[in-house]
């Protein structure tokens, strides 16, 4: 025993003290090391939320910017300043006899749900007489124009050729928007703290009603279910006696997420649309599980929690960009920034998240 | 600067303090990644990753405590944090061959820095780690054991093995290294007795 003391003494006391000189080139790599990290540090959120965003809008752009339904849409647009209180007669909506009444070309008066809606009661109170004489022939209507127009949902669904256009209350349901949405999302996300060890890769996957208040601000809420992974360095080497506190804690949680956002529509060209939003979130920890890696003798323990709620405890940021597909459906991307205003989790996690959306928004839900 | 100074100011992620921190504890640090490490190459990277660290936590560093213990224990957390990482490459040797049978007294002099590094360099690295924990770092077989997700009775025969790969090799090194002596038990008594007389 004394021999193996005599060994470890000579050691102990042989390696222990050195003095070895100073080597600038390992400084160098230090600082390339922390040069590194800090340009980790400051880039991952902002800088990949608007590289997305930017990236978003270019391949919305180039691959999807040829809609055939922009037609119609455009000559719409054109058709508006036709429609006045103080000139509105059967003229100016209805073409001369011997051409037939083209649907296409009538239809999209009434078609653009929003420049009806902005038209004063007293101008619809002077439309429904023509418009009651209107009778659509089934042999003039150009049935894709006719099915159209359903699906825009400007006629009722259960409108059929023969049948007088609707007057009174009912063309006023009519040209009310319909506010209503629905979005279905699902996006991988990355979350992280501010000393996370790595970044990995989490899923959500959410359900979302949308409500216009105007044309251009609308409310979201619904409920996204989210796999939160993320690690971050405890802070077990700087406590007392360095072995209380974890070293690494990696954490794997579900979560419901229930956002309450505005949104601000932006820009809208043709069937481009620019959201702009922000809102807070709710979480609610389904299940929280944590590996914590603990003190000098770094032993690893397993740790699993539940219950925990953090009420309007997340900020939410997004810019969406959004393409109508047909009158109904539209397809969007949405980069998205989750900034706690609360620490998250068992551990009070400064957890954030960082993501894009693939949004499928689902209009036509009539509020009547 | 202050030593108080120059943490104030790698709170703040200044580089220049940060630069300080790192030439004054460089050689402190080194020496223990060195002698963790199977090379000076693997060594300075040790270090820099024990330095981020310690960069990276600054600001939970209890003034209170000298600072050179607690980046003393960084550092040696990030050298078994290192060996943990490429454990694939090492192997465990059994219990079973775990027996002491060292029949010879060796009495060690002084020998140079460079040969004991060198020494601890060409254990195994499941032999090097367990034995830099135990024999410099003070950690019991229970830690090692816990640390190193091994049993107690793998890490007792892994010091013992340790100490036995070093002993094999000081012996073949005497006949070029006159500062130290492989004698035999007999020898040794005589030797301390010429001491005490």
């Amino acid at each position: 025993m004394k021999d193996e003391h005599n060994l470890d003494k000579l050691f102990k006391e042989g390696l222990d003290e050195i003095d070895i000189p100073f080597h600038e080139p390992d400084w160098a790599e230090m600082s390339k090391k922390l040069d590194q990290q800090d340009k980790r540090t400051n880039f991952p959120l902002w800088w990949s939320l608007c590289a997305t965003a930017a990236a978003a809008v270019l391949v919305f752009f180039i691959f999807f910017n040829t809609p055939k339904n922009n037609h119609t849409a455009s000559r719409i647009e054109k058709h508006q300043p036709l429609i006045s209180p103080e000139n509105t007669t059967a003229d100016t909506l209805i073409h001369p006899e011997g051409k037939k009444p083209s649907i296409e070309k009538q239809a999209p008066v009434m078609a653009e749900q929003h420049a009806l809606a902005s038209i004063p009661a007293a101008a619809i109170r002077n439309l429904q007489p023509v418009l009651s004489k209107v009778v659509i022939d089934e042999k003039d209507v150009n049935n894709a124009s006719l099915a159209q127009l359903k699906t825009d949902g400007l006629l009722p669904l259960t409108l059929s050729a023969g049948k007088p256009m609707p007057s009174g209350k009912d063309l006023q349901k009519i040209v009310t928007p319909n506010r209503f949405s629905l979005t279905v999302m699902a996006a991988p996300d990355i979350s992280s703290t501010s000393s996370s060890v790595g970044n990995k890769v989490s899923t959500n996957f959410g359900l979302m009603m949308n409500y216009a208040l105007t044309q251009k601000i609308g409310i979201t809420t619904g409920v996204i279910y989210a796999k939160k992974i993320y690690d971050y360095n405890g802070s077990g080497a700087s406590l007392p006696g360095y072995s209380a506190g974890p070293w690494q804690v990696n954490a794997d949680c579900r979560v419901l997420d229930i956002p309450v956002n505005i949104n601000y529509r932006v820009f809208k060209k043709r069937s481009i649309t620019v959201n702009a939003s922000a809102g807070l979130s709710s979480y609610i920890m389904l299940n929280e599980k944590y590996q914590l890696t603990s003190g000098p003798d770094l032993t690893v323990t397993n740790e699993e929690v539940t219950g925990n709620k953090h009420f309007m405890g997340i900020a939410n940021f997004s810019i969406g960009v959004e393409r109508k597909v047909n009158s109904r459906l539209s397809l969007g991307l949405q980069p998205f920034l989750k900034v706690p205003l609360t620490g998250i989790g068992k551990y009070e996690g400064n957890l954030s998240s960082a993501g894009v959306s693939i949004l499928f928004n689902i209009k036509g839900l009539s509020n009547n | 600067m202050l030593v108080n100074e120059i943490i104030s100011g790698c709170i703040r992620k200044d580089r220049a303090s940060q630069h300080l921190l790192y030439k004054e504890f460089y050689s402190y640090c080194m020496g223990i990644c060195k002698r963790y490490s199977i090379s000076d190459f693997e060594a300075a990277d040790v270090l820099n990753n024990g330095f981020l660290k310690i960069f990276n936590n600054i600001n939970k560093y209890d003034p209170a405590k000298p600072i050179k213990a607690w980046i003393g224990k960084i550092m040696v957390n990030t050298a078994i944090d290192h060996y943990r990482a490429n454990l694939r490459f090492t192997t465990y040797d059994d219990i079973s061959e775990y027996e002491q049978n060292s029949t010879e007294a060796i009495v060690y002099e002084q020998m140079a820095y460079k040969e004991l590094l060198m020494l601890v360099q060409s254990l195994s690295p499941s032999y090097r780690v367990v034995f830099n924990m135990y024999a410099i770092d003070g950690y019991s077989h229970d830690e090692i054991a816990k640390t190193l997700n091994i049993s107690v009775g793998t890490s007792k025969s892994n010091l013992f093995k340790a100490r036995q790969r070093l002993q094999e090799m000081i012996r073949d090194m005497e006949p070029l290294n006159a500062r130290m002596k492989v004698v035999s038990n007999q020898e040794k008594i005589r030797i301390n007795n010429e001491r005490r007389a």
